[in-house]
């Protein structure tokens, strides 16, 4: 058995996929609280889909993609900061706008790039076993920071997500907040890149805070077991990736899926299970 | 942190021809009025009258169109000691957050960015929880309160809030006689600690038997004073306009139907 466990450690490259896995885990699951309470799933999609000519032009150049994402996400995210203040476009209208055409001028980018049918591949669906060291020191830093800003602005954060109302009423700097949370989600969307890739990362970001939020009723409790769903999908879906030889981006996010399966069917006292085992409860005994 | 300081010898709260637009409607004109420490009014009128509108005037979230709005002689949006309680529809009620979490969130201005809530701040929470006899259900998750309990708590949160002003909007909606007269309660706790409070209704019985002041409003400013001064005919006319019959009743009472909306629902407009 600890040898099974053990085996896939014998390679650097896993050791890297395995420390990512985990890490993107974390903060999309941490930052995935937030998406989950404010209704961001579709700002997160849209923010993963627009790093796309960040990466293209970081390959063209040369530079690390990490970095070239980077700045295209910070750059969107403050792009839909700005769209949604003027007030004049619904904010879904604009980020869909601002999303396609990004991601558009990423396709012709990559596209006029001769051997883009591998990287490609690569961006959409993530390669984890592929990190350097480089890679994954960047984003154990990006990690730390943003579990660093939710740690410190918790309490500002609750309070414009709960009521932003009340957030009005005590002066709170709220369209700031609300910049630094979609900074956060940026960054995360970005170390996302490696392991699940483009196409899949608005999973990682919704399913294990769902999950979570099954399960509990206090936002630390959930942010806390978000994060445990989020490193163990990483891990398992490593191991199945490893032993079964599937794609580990799709591997991690199932792994993910099957965990909010089990929280919905067996959550105490909101599964489904229990709720029809009471429901039959109440046919068999009547009266 | 506090807000701006207050000059003890201006009156809590200074309304002076006030107009607000909203959009291209003008939802509130030439209201003057001014408030002392602990007064507690009830501003009654019609769906659509500008209630909330005039709440969030006060409350500093509005562009007022002309007129001043003065809360110890210094513009509202500056002050964080006005607590506003929207109604009861507008809170996700399934957040994650216990009661005790709601009513810390009222600190998060004296704790401060990137501090941790304190000792003192704890107890405090917990006394304000006591105040409104919620100190049994701190763990509660939001959700599961009643009607009644939810009010309670953002009482409490007001309290945390060390709120001077305390604005209410139809607060009494869908609560039993029983919560109604346990939130009537404390509010005249919060006025005898001092607290100028503002509870908007369009159930004008209930203002009439509870507040001292009534405000009728109703775009403009219709009348505001004592039930006595204000529970006359040619006042409410004006106020509830075609919506509503007023009919002397014996001994002088007046009796008011609001035929409009049955007194249940709110106004998503308001």
């Amino acid at each position: 058995m600890i040898a099974w466990l053990m085996a896939p450690f014998m390679y650097g490259f896993m050791q890297r996929g395995i420390l990512v896995a985990v890490l993107v885990g974390i903060a999309c699951a941490v930052v995935g609280c937030y998406v989950v309470l404010r209704s961001m799933a579709f700002i997160g999609d849209a923010m993963a889909h627009s790093i796309l000519p960040g990466v293209a032009v970081a390959y063209l150049v040369k530079g690390n993609l990490l970095v070239g994402a980077l700045a295209a996400a910070v750059a969107v995210a403050l792009g839909i900061g700005f769209f949604s203040r003027q007030g004049r476009l619904k904010e879904d209208s604009a980020i869909g706008i601002l999303f396609a055409a990004a991601f558009s001028l990423g396709i012709i980018l990559i596209s006029s790039i001769r051997t883009y049918a591998v990287d490609l591949s690569h961006i959409l669906f993530g390669n984890v076993l592929g990190v350097s060291g480089v890679d994954l020191t960047l984003t154990a830093a990006l990690v730390l920071i943003v579990l660093l800003v939710v740690f410190l602005l918790y309490k500002e954060l609750l309070v414009i997500s709960f009521d932003p109302v009340l957030a009005a009423t005590l002066r709170l700097p709220a369209e700031r907040l609300r910049l630094v949370l979609l900074v956060l989600l940026a960054l995360t969307v970005v170390v996302s890149l490696q392991s699940v890739g483009i196409g899949l990362v608005t999973a990682m970001l919704v399913t294990p805070g769902a999950t979570a939020y099954l399960l509990t009723k206090r936002l630390p409790r959930m942010i806390a077991l978000s994060a445990l769903f989020g490193a163990l999908s990483g891990v398992i879906g490593l191991y199945a990736s490893y032993y079964l030889d599937v794609v580990s981006g799709a591997a991690i996010v199932l792994t993910a899926t099957a965990f909010f399966l089990l929280a919905f069917l067996f959550a105490p006292e909101r599964g489904m299970v229990w709720k029809w085992i009471r429901a039959a409860v109440r046919i068999s005994a009547p009266g | 942190m506090k807000g701006v300081p207050h000059n003890p010898a201006s009156p809590v709260l200074e309304v002076t021809d006030l107009c607000v637009h909203l959009g291209e409607t003008t939802a509130l004109e030439t209201i003057t009025f001014s408030l002392s420490r602990g007064d507690s009014v009830a501003v009654v009128g019609p769906n659509g009258a500008g209630k909330s509108t005039l709440f969030r005037a006060i409350a500093g979230l509005l562009e007022l169109a002309s007129g001043t709005i003065k809360v110890y002689g210094i513009p509202p949006d500056s002050h964080t000691c006005i607590a506003y309680v929207p109604q009861a529809s507008i809170v996700d009620w399934s957040f994650p957050v216990s009661v005790y979490d709601v009513v810390m969130m009222g600190r998060t201005r004296r704790i401060g960015m990137l501090r941790r809530a304190s000792r003192v701040d704890k107890r405090l929470v917990y006394q304000c929880l006591e105040m409104v006899n919620m100190e049994d259900l701190i763990h509660r998750q939001i959700g599961e309160l009643s009607g009644g309990q939810r009010q309670r708590v953002f009482i409490a949160r007001a309290l945390a809030q060390d709120a001077e002003i305390v604005l209410m909007d139809e607060p009494l909606t869908g609560l039993d006689v029983g919560s109604q007269n346990g939130i009537f309660g404390l509010l005249r706790g919060l006025t005898e600690r001092g607290v100028t409070i503002l509870v908007s209704t369009h159930d004008l019985e209930v203002a009439a038997q509870r507040f001292a002041r009534i405000m009728l409003l109703n775009r403009t400013l219709v009348a505001f004073g004592s039930p006595a001064q204000v529970m006359k005919p040619e006042l409410l006319l004006p106020t509830f306009g075609g919506h509503a019959s007023v009919q002397a009743g014996a001994q002088g009472k007046v009796v008011v139907y609001d035929t409009c909306c049955d007194g249940g629902e709110p106004d998503p407009q308001n």
